[in-house]
């Protein structure tokens, strides 16, 4: 059996993503759990040439590490900007960080010590540093240092909230992404490298031109054999605590069996090309008899991790059967809602067209309010009478980090602390998903109070196929319902 | 950060002499590898965790907007066809939900190598029309996005260029002249994710760093202001775990 670390891996948006789980409701779950549904256990990114040591983070941040973080049930608020910003931006993301260290969760960032994930855990505002830990260094970074990013990139991906999912669900979210990158699909993919099971081809091309770069040849191979070696785990325990009450169920236990078996070889593949370039020497990836004894094997781990994909395709399907209780299941929550924007009037008509086209305008211009967090959307609703007319008020928004300052003339901030009745949907689903909130809110004897905004909270798809997701949030009267 | 002595000279280092030194296990050079690959490959833009779309949006409005009105000022016949269907496309991209574009297939056998665009002359029309129009190959190309949305802007970009090929020197002036009217040089860079610093320049390591130290000087006291009464907060949770 191939020894597994436990609590280290060489992916270090992996490792950056435990060490930050452990300050949540979620630090339950092992590293090869983290790999699994992370889907980093299932990742290669390869150059057809050099085989470059810059492949695995080939990627934006925000793709390796704030939307794998969601199919955790962890949402965050994310900037990822190029430096250098000025200084009022850099004010801002200052305190923004300052917010999400102040949930007691530290930040995910990039390039702290070395280009490498790591965690911002502290700030100091007197003596304007942070304090910062990656696996290069445990240490401190003055505030003016972020805008000295050696890659010239500056990310944070800090913590907002963590609902609670199924495993199915989870399982199910996970094999989106990773069936995306193994077919070679992953969003802000560079042009040269190839990914999924395509970086097999490239890897045997590699070796076939014998250009290799030997020290990120090796580097890939340690990622790459440390990371099915998860990925064989994870698998392993699914498929051992894997409920049993339905044929369902058993179908994916079967499935997850055959996948473990599958995984568990290309690691076994891994583990031998480990040893013929052992990592940071290298070894000699360039000899002609050494490149062809390494095409060999890497065919034989490309066979199994072609099935074990096949396997994912058919549990991917299967897993679509299982009830997902995060959408259409409404529920109470008292929440605060900070946000900053532009209040228009609609007839109630046209208040769906009238507030896209609002929002669109508003995005525009929405750099000037410092604070917001890119790429949510809020609208807030609430209807009433001018005179004869029925007219609903809406806001366009973003949700903001903090109080804004300089707003301009015709943008406000607000801030509601409230009781609601809450569903999330898909987009498409929104009508259905309003209906079935006021139907359960009808059956609950719950009032709504009709004072204060509506919320409509949208976020960003998590993968391509999907649409965005869109939460509802209905104020009502705290002490109505069962 | 500031460079060590040591971390100065791996970034005037050759790649092999880079690589040979990684494979003793220096984590300096590993680092600096990967940050030059990166450089090399990586199509900066799209790093941003921001809005799809939004970037080229606000551009071509305001090259449709600045034809719109050269239409106002001279004999538009000549430009009639392509107006039309710029202004038939526009509408078309209005429609949140796209009905299927007849008759079209994805552009798929078109290879754009899209690479790291550090001299992108944001003064020039051409230019912003260019890396325009690469932004939407690439977004074809990796399919991300809707694919027949992603259509109509390579055929809306195509007419544009087409159009201004047409203009004569001093309507292309005017034409100009409207176009940054609507939106800067440098709001164009922001919204592209990209600096305005195109230009190469050969500064002296100590001029450098006389520069940052002056601007870090500035930047304690914005901040402290900036920061107001929470000027001393701290607050340093738990260290983490091994990373």
């Amino acid at each position: 059996m191939m020894q597994l670390n436990t609590v280290k891996t060489m992916t270090s948006a992996a490792q950056a993503m435990y060490a930050m789980l452990q300050y949540t409701d979620k630090k339950e779950f092992s590293l090869s759990e983290i790999m699994g549904y992370s889907s980093h256990a299932f990742r290669m990114n390869i150059h057809p040439e050099s085989v470059s040591p810059a492949g695995p983070t080939m990627f934006a941040p925000y793709e390796l590490v704030s939307q794998n973080l969601k199919t955790l049930g962890v949402y965050t608020l994310t900037k990822s900007e190029f430096t250098p910003l000025s200084n009022k931006d850099l004010a801002d993301t200052i305190r923004m960080a300052e917010a999400r260290i102040d949930t007691g969760v530290p930040i995910i960032s990039w390039d702290l010590f070395s280009p490498e994930f790591g965690l911002i855990y502290g700030y100091d505002h007197e003596q304007q540093v942070f304090y910062a830990k990656d696996m290069k260094k445990d240490g401190i970074i003055n505030y003016s240092e972020l805008n000295e990013r050696a890659s010239s990139h500056l990310f944070l991906c800090g913590f907002f909230e963590s609902v609670p999912k199924r495993t199915p669900i989870m399982f199910r979210d996970a094999l989106k992404k990773i069936i995306e990158h193994g077919d070679c699909k992953s969003p802000f993919a560079p042009y040269e490298y190839k990914h999924g099971l395509a970086g097999y081809d490239a890897w045997i091309q590699a070796f076939q031109t014998r250009k290799i770069d030997a020290f990120g040849n090796a580097y890939n191979m340690a990622v790459v054999a440390d990371a099915r070696k998860h990925a064989t785990h994870f698998l392993t325990i699914l498929s051992e605590n894997w409920g049993t009450s339905t044929k369902l169920d058993q179908q994916v236990i079967d499935g997850l069996t055959e996948a473990k078996e599958f995984y568990s070889k290309v690691a076994s593949y891994f583990d031998q090309l480990g040893k013929m370039f052992p990592f940071p020497q290298g070894g000699e990836p360039n000899d002609l008899a050494i490149s062809q004894k390494a095409i060999e094997l890497l065919q034989h781990a490309y066979e199994w991790e072609r099935k074990g994909m096949e396997v994912f395709r058919r549990l991917e399907s299967l897993l679509e059967h299982y009830a997902d209780d995060n959408y259409m299941t409404p529920y109470r929550i008292k929440r605060t809602f900070e946000f900053a924007g532009v209040k228009h009037f609609a007839q109630p008509d046209q208040i769906e067209s009238d507030a896209e086209k609002q929002m669109y305008e508003l995005m525009k211009r929405d750099n000037s309010i410092v604070s917001r967090i890119n790429n949510i959307k809020l609208f807030a609703y609430k209807s009433g009478q001018t005179g004869d007319e029925e007219k609903i008020s809406y806001v366009v928004a973003r949700p903001v980090s903090f109080k804004p300052y300089n707003l301009p003339n015709d943008m406000q901030y607000f801030k509601k602390e409230h009781n609601y009745a809450a569903i999330r949907v898909k987009m498409k689903e929104k009508k259905q998903g309003y209906e079935t909130l006021k139907n359960w809110m009808l059956q609950q004897g719950i009032e709504e109070n009709s004072n204060t905004y509506t919320i409509k909270f949208i976020r960003p798809p998590q993968h391509q196929t999907t649409e965005e997701d869109v939460e509802v949030y209905v104020p009502i009267n705290e002490n109505s319902g069962r | 950060m500031t460079l060590t002595n040591e971390e100065a000279d791996l970034k005037c280092m050759g790649e092999a002499e880079l690589i040979e030194i990684a494979r003793t296990g220096n984590n300096d050079a590993f680092g600096e590898l990967v940050r030059r690959y990166r450089s090399k490959a990586m199509n900066w833009a799209q790093m941003l965790a921001k809005d799809n779309n939004l970037a080229e949006d606000i551009v071509q409005e305001a090259f449709i907007k600045a034809f719109m009105h050269m239409g106002t000022l001279i004999d538009a016949r000549r430009f009639q066809a392509w107006l039309r269907t710029i202004v038939r496309n526009q509408a078309m991209m209005d429609l949140r939900r796209g009905r299927l574009y007849k008759g079209e297939q994805l552009f798929s056998h078109l290879e754009t190598n899209y690479t790291s665009n550090e001299t992108i002359n944001f003064h020039d029309i051409d230019h912003i029309l260019y890396h325009l129009t690469q932004r939407v190959n690439s977004n074809i190309h990796l399919q991300y996005g809707n694919p027949e949305r992603l259509i109509m802007q390579k055929e809306m970009l195509e007419g544009l260029h087409d159009l201004l090929n047409c203009l004569t020197k001093q309507e292309r002036k005017v034409f100009e002249a409207y176009f940054f009217q609507q939106i800067s040089p440098k709001e164009i860079a922001g919204l592209f994710g990209m600096s305005m610093n195109n230009i190469y320049t050969t500064l002296s390591r100590s001029r450098i760093k006389v520069k940052r130290e002056r601007a870090r000087i500035y930047l304690r006291g914005y901040l402290k202001e900036q920061l107001g009464q929470d000027n001393s907060k701290r607050k340093v949770l738990a260290t983490p775990i091994s990373m």
